[in-house]
């Protein structure tokens, strides 16, 4: 069975292989010619052949070219080939062939083509000629048929600002097709326009990219302008940097136009930013304010199961094999989420079982009690994994999506807010829909009655701890995407997570999300104004204010039952 | 309500003196363990020294100790009698601690940095001092926050006094809004991770988390000197004895029963006319005193006050003493602060857990011993938090006065 | 002990002018809502200087949120209380106490620490400030006037003993004692009879008679035999909203009544 799936494989990739050569032969026929005549020993034919790439903008042959520079060319039995790296077997210097074009590794009777270095005859470039492939290469980045390399090419374009590519920067904005690129090969143009000298580019174009850097809301648009507007306020009259009437208002204009658009843009990313860590907070908050509600003590380990948590996704990743960085197995990330839940979940049970259900009606205690476990799960986990190991985010959670422009939302965040949206409806369906919802409620009204109508309190007690537990064992786990797994990782959301549950009241769901997302928010928008250390000393200032005017939080209980 | 364990192994109430009742036999003879203990703190550790046994490092550590003690009374008085369990005890005791550490620093370190006013800058803050854009190390200037503690006197009020008020600012906002039990407990934690995180910030010109250092004279004495050094540890000795006093004579007082009253069920107080909220910030205010007393007495005994000492585990440490020495007594928290130092001090090395057998065991059965390590002092520690908490809640003063009580039934 | 039926002066007989002067505490269009539910919506309510009253009513009747308003415990939703002519509605529970409200709870609640002679002490009248405590000492007089109030509920050879050692009815007594001796004007009771042995209704009973006539008391009570022993002037409360004033007989003939309450 495994034979057949195997030549089976083996059958298609060699059908694809054949298809792709042939193909690819038929087509590059030409850019063969050129770089033939490119690593011919003859200067004219080298010359005209460097000409025609860059009157081609012949893209294909940037990683060829790149190569030549770096001296990588050689001749072989009269095909040009690329060698990329030499090997030394047997005190022989040894060199692997490459397809120059393509980059494709030459095969010769089944493995790669290795021979030895001094059958190769070397075609660099002349000194003279080093200059004209630097700026070649520069020029045919811009139709590279790789889309990060034109991107970067043009990014890179409007920040050195040479009058000279915009012909190139023209044409290559005729043939993009990437949206993206496109914005970005258009803000690039104007920036060279609006920058260059007046000797080089008229007024009325420098205007015209004037007002297209406004139009394009482009963050460096802005910084230009703003550069050119300050040399005239303070140039001499009859200097170059002095601007016209016209140009000041254009530019003023622009200006304000790409500040008001990236003010909205910064203020979204704080708030992104803010519910991004409210979400972790509320992750936290959420395990706490149910044991809370249930039992009236306050877990001082709940940041140690949250380090559980982070742990078990540390194991996991360890169990499939995921060692290295570059090596990307995403699965184990799936699995890790009901992993930590359930060690976490299993280490809070335990925690309940022996030392929490025999301090019944000492809160205080209690918390001593848990700060003690928590000590000793953070040695524990020192003792066992040492200072610091690493978790490797799932590679579909690298990188980032942008909704709008120069704002990037972190797929890693945008997956925690995603991941604490259905841990907050799952905990509220568990509360209000099932049969363990109704015992834990029933419970938590009273007591008493509950156990004398045949609730075992005690077990709903456990239940009730090791979900909240587990919950920080889902917030562990979705932590380890945005930070080191340390033993007293915990330590560093305890308190914030606290806060959020004195702010939100006692036991209401409600409470715990808006008071974390909220926390969260007035946190990220306070820290670029005031150091994040005075923007925490703020929140812990506004939330004392906070309780002075809602004492019981933002949902408290009503009724006889508030005793406050 | 308050969290209190309702079983009768803390101590029921205050022993007082008062008419209407008999005298309790027992309170005497605790009365007595108590008083051992601070004579065997005034002659012991001083007739050792004299008599060469022990080295004036000895002595310090007691004298820091003894220091640390006093922290332990003070937040007895908070949780002990009144029930609140609070997390500031550290942040008041660092506040005294850099009130002292200030007025040291003035006094200590290399000579000739002085500023353009004149003040001569302590050498710990012109090492870390914060320059701002532009700033010369010759534009350095001693910030006018340090200038008070220039003095000895003004330092010792200052530095009971500031804890004081921060203690009546954060009482008059907390108990009014009636936070009590966990929330208090959890809102006094935030406080103090926010103050020490202020405090770590070098732009604050407190020295940073390098903290304050350099230390050389004590009001004129060199700081190295045994003889100073020891009168610190009699000075020392002195103030925890005095606060024993008035924390016995508060709770003996009525403040004392308002005090348990409150700790036992705060809304039927109300009904009876009192205002907790006033008695509250009174004795969070005392407590906060105390500490930085404490603080004061700690720091030049130390030779150095960092802002590590105000780390919320240390408060909470200050809990364990007073939870392993008995909730609820004067004596019980000193005798717990005491002991578990000891113990940390002896735990927080390194040996050979069998060092008694080397010699009389074959070296290479000796090899295999187990050797105790620094890192296991965390578990000890939460061992001691759980297992104190769960079997043995009025703590070590519960097992004498079980132990005395047994002896008196015996008798009769 | 067997006093002339007194009659239960409806507040609407009176002027405005005349009910703020001759109430005690007076309750004008009261309303308690928790979460728009009405839990109290008294039209007018006013206790005499004096007067011993007693408030019946099924559960949920408002007879505990009609104490809570009048100790200060539940601020009202809408309405106005008077205290001796004067408004009280922004006093908070402890201010009322300071006044002259005494409560005791339905579940007897003592200070479980202290032994019964400091619960008593707790209660000692007079000011009740932070130095006062710290440097009060207590007179012969109020030692002897503490253990005159023990020894009439039998509690002086327990004086020692720490108050959660005791019985529920012996907790019921010395709440009462403590309300006693603190010597309020007005003595909000809730339930006093409940759990109680016959034994220590009677006395309970006997003990409310006793302060008949030198404090104002409103008694809430289920037990109808406790009531008809009281022999006072019964106010009837059902869902919140007081159905009729009158004496026991007037009451128990009023066939509302009997429909709401006695008849089930």
């Amino acid at each position: 069975m495994e034979y057949r799936w195997k030549s089976l494989v083996f059958f298609a990739l060699v059908w694809q292989g054949a298809f792709t050569l042939g193909k690819a032969q038929t087509a590059d026929e030409g850019a063969r010619d050129l770089i033939t005549r490119i690593a011919s020993s003859d200067k004219e034919t080298r010359q005209r052949g460097l000409e025609a790439v860059g009157a081609n903008r012949e893209g294909r042959l940037l990683s060829f070219l790149e190569a030549f520079q770096l001296g990588q060319i050689y001749r072989f039995q009269d095909q040009v080939v690329w060698c990329p790296g030499l090997q030394t077997v047997d005190g022989k210097s040894m060199a692997p062939l490459s397809d120059p074009l393509t980059g494709v590794e030459r095969q010769m009777d089944g493995a790669r083509q290795v021979v030895a270095k001094s059958e190769l005859e070397a075609v660099g470039p002349r000194r003279r000629e080093r200059r004209l492939i630097m700026n070649l290469v520069r020029k045919l980045q811009l139709f590279a048929s790789d889309d990060d390399v034109r991107l970067a090419a043009a990014v890179k374009m409007g920040s050195v600002r040479k009058t000279e590519v915009l012909a190139d920067l023209e044409l290559a904005l005729k043939r993009e097709a990437d949206a993206k690129i496109q914005h970005v090969m258009q803000e690039s143009r104007s920036l060279i326009q609006l920058g260059a000298p007046a000797a080089e580019v008229s007024d009325e174009i420098r205007l015209e990219a004037a007002r297209n850097l406004g139009t394009l809301c482009s963050a460096r648009g802005g910084a230009l302008l703003k550069e050119l507007l300050e040399k005239a306020a303070k140039a001499e009259p009859g200097t170059a940097s002095v601007l016209s009437a016209i140009q000041l208002e254009v530019y003023q204009q622009s200006l304000d136009a790409i500040e008001s658009y990236q003010l909205r843009v910064r203020w979204l990313g704080y708030v992104f930013s803010g519910l991004s860590l409210g979400s972790v907070l509320v992750l936290m908050a959420l395990g706490l304010s149910v044991i809370f509600g249930q039992m009236g003590v306050i877990n001082m380990a709940h940041g140690e199961l949250m380090m559980v948590g982070a742990y078990t996704t540390y194991g996991m990743q360890w169990l499939s094999g995921h060692s290295l960085p570059d090596n990307p197995v995403n699965v184990y990330f799936i699995f890790a989420i009901p992993a930590a839940f359930f060690v976490a979940g299993c280490v809070g049970w335990l925690m309940e079982f022996l030392v929490v259900r025999h301090l019944y009606g000492r809160p205080l205690d209690t918390l001593l009690a848990t700060w003690g476990i928590g000590l000793v799960l953070i040695q524990l986990a020192r003792v066992i994994f040492g200072d610091n190991v690493g978790v490797n985010s799932p590679t579909w959670l690298v990188g980032n999506t942008e909704p709008m422009q120069d704002l990037n939302l972190p797929y890693n965040r945008l997956f925690i807010l995603g991941l604490t949206t259905s841990c907050v409806l799952a905990v509220y369906w568990v509360m209000n829909y099932t049969r363990l919802g109704l015992l834990v409620r029933a419970t938590v009204q009273n007591r008493e009655t509950a156990t004398s109508l045949g609730v075992n309190t005690r077990r709903t007690d456990g239940f009730t701890f090791a979900l909240g537990a587990g919950l920080a064992g889902v917030a562990g786990c979705a932590l380890t995407l945005i930070g080191g797994v340390t033993p007293d990782m915990g330590q560093n959301y305890i308190v914030d997570s606290f806060l959020v549950v004195v702010t939100g009241g006692v036991g209401e769901l409600a409470g715990a999300v808006w008071a974390g997302l909220g926390l969260g928010v007035i946190n990220k928008l306070l820290e670029p104004t005031f150091e994040a250390i005075w923007g925490k000393v703020l929140i812990l200032a506004i939330v004392i204010i906070f309780i002075q005017w809602k004492p019981a939080g933002l949902f408290p209980p009503r009724g006889r039952l508030a005793d406050v | 309500m308050t969290g209190q364990p309702k079983d009768d192994e803390l101590e029921p109430a205050p022993a007082a003196r008062s008419r209407g009742r008999t005298a309790a036999r027992s309170s005497s003879v605790r009365r007595l363990v108590t008083w051992a203990l601070l004579l065997a703190a005034a002659v012991c550790v001083p007739g050792l020294y004299w008599l060469d046994w022990i080295s004036i490092e000895t002595v310090r550590m007691m004298g820091r100790y003894l220091a640390l003690a006093m922290v332990a009374l003070s937040l007895d008085l908070l949780w002990g009698y009144t029930g609140m369990l609070c997390l500031c005890q550290s942040f008041f005791f660092s506040l005294g601690g850099y009130a002292m550490g200030m007025y040291l620093a003035h006094h200590g370190g290399p000579e000739g940095i002085i500023d353009k006013a004149g003040w001569k800058i302590p050498a710990c803050l012109y090492v870390v001092y914060p320059y701002g854009v532009g700033e010369l190390p010759e534009d350095a200037l001693t910030p006018w926050f340090w200038k008070p503690f220039y003095f000895l006197s003004a330092t010792v009020g200052l530095g009971m006094l500031i804890p004081g008020l921060v203690a009546l600012v954060i009482g008059f906002f907390v108990f009014r809004s009636r936070v009590r039990g966990v929330f208090f407990a959890v809102l006094t934690q935030a406080i103090t991770l926010a103050a020490w995180l202020v405090f770590c910030m070098n732009d604050m010109k407190l020295c940073g988390t390098n903290g304050l250092t350099r230390f050389d004279k004590i009001g004129g004495f060199p700081l190295n000197d045994d003889a100073t050094q020891f009168t610190l540890y009699l000075i020392t000795l002195a103030c925890l004895v005095g606060v024993y006093l008035l924390s016995r004579m508060v709770v003996r007082s009525r403040l004392g029963r308002v005090l348990v009253a409150i700790r036992d069920n705060e809304t039927r107080l109300r009904f009876a006319g009192y205002k907790p909220y006033a008695f509250k910030v009174f004795v969070f205010s005392l407590s906060a005193m105390i500490a930085g007393l404490a603080g004061m007495l700690y720091t030049p005994q130390m030779k150095i006050f960092t802002p590590t000492n105000m780390e919320v585990k240390e408060s909470i440490e200050v809990v364990i003493w007073v939870a392993v020495g008995g909730r609820g007594t004067l004596g019980g928290p000193v005798a717990g602060a005491l002991l578990v130092n000891l113990l940390k001090n002896k735990l927080t090395s390194q040996f050979a857990l069998f060092g008694f057998l080397e010699g009389w065991l074959p070296d290479s059965v000796y090899a295999w011993l187990p050797v105790w390590k620094q890192e296991y002092w965390p578990f000890v520690l939460g061992g001691l938090f759980i297992v104190v908490v769960r079997a043995l809640p009025g703590g070590l003063s519960s097992v004498w006065r079980r132990l005395i009580s047994r002896e008196e039934a015996e008798r009769q | 002990m067997n006093q002339q039926q007194p009659a239960v002066i409806s507040p609407r007989e009176l002027t405005r002018e005349n009910r703020l002067n001759s109430y005690l505490i007076y309750l004008e269009e009261v309303v308690v809502e928790f979460d728009g539910f009405r839990a109290l919506d008294i039209d007018l309510f006013g206790l005499k200087f004096n007067e011993l009253r007693v408030v019946i009513g099924p559960n949920g009747a408002g007879k505990t949120t009609l104490c809570d308003v009048i100790s200060g415990k539940t601020p009202t939703t809408r309405g106005h209380r008077y205290w001796q002519g004067n408004s009280v509605d922004d006093k908070s529970d402890s201010e009322m106490a300071l006044l002259g409200v005494g409560r005791k709870f339905q579940t007897p609640t003592v200070f479980d620490s202290l032994t019964v002679f400091e619960n008593m002490e707790m209660a000692l009248p007079g000011a009740h400030n932070v130095w006062r405590t710290l440097r009060g000492r207590m007179t012969d007089a109020e030692d002897r006037r503490i253990l005159e109030i023990l020894d009439r509920v039998n509690l002086t050879e327990l004086r020692e003993v720490p108050s959660r050692f005791l019985s529920h009815g012996q907790r019921q007594s010395l709440e009462l004692c403590m309300l006693i001796l603190a010597g309020p004007d007005l003595l909000l009771v809730d339930e006093p009879a409940a759990g109680l042995t016959d034994d220590e209704t009677d006395l309970m009973a006997d003990l409310l008679l006793e302060l008949r006539g030198q404090h104002a008391i409103l008694v809430i009570e289920h037990d109808m035999e406790f009531v008809r022993r009281l022999n006072a002037g019964v106010t009837v409360l059902h869902e919140g909203k007081i159905m009729t004033e009158g004496s026991m007989e007037e009451v128990q003939q009023n066939p509302a009544v009997v429909e709401a309450y006695l008849g089930r």
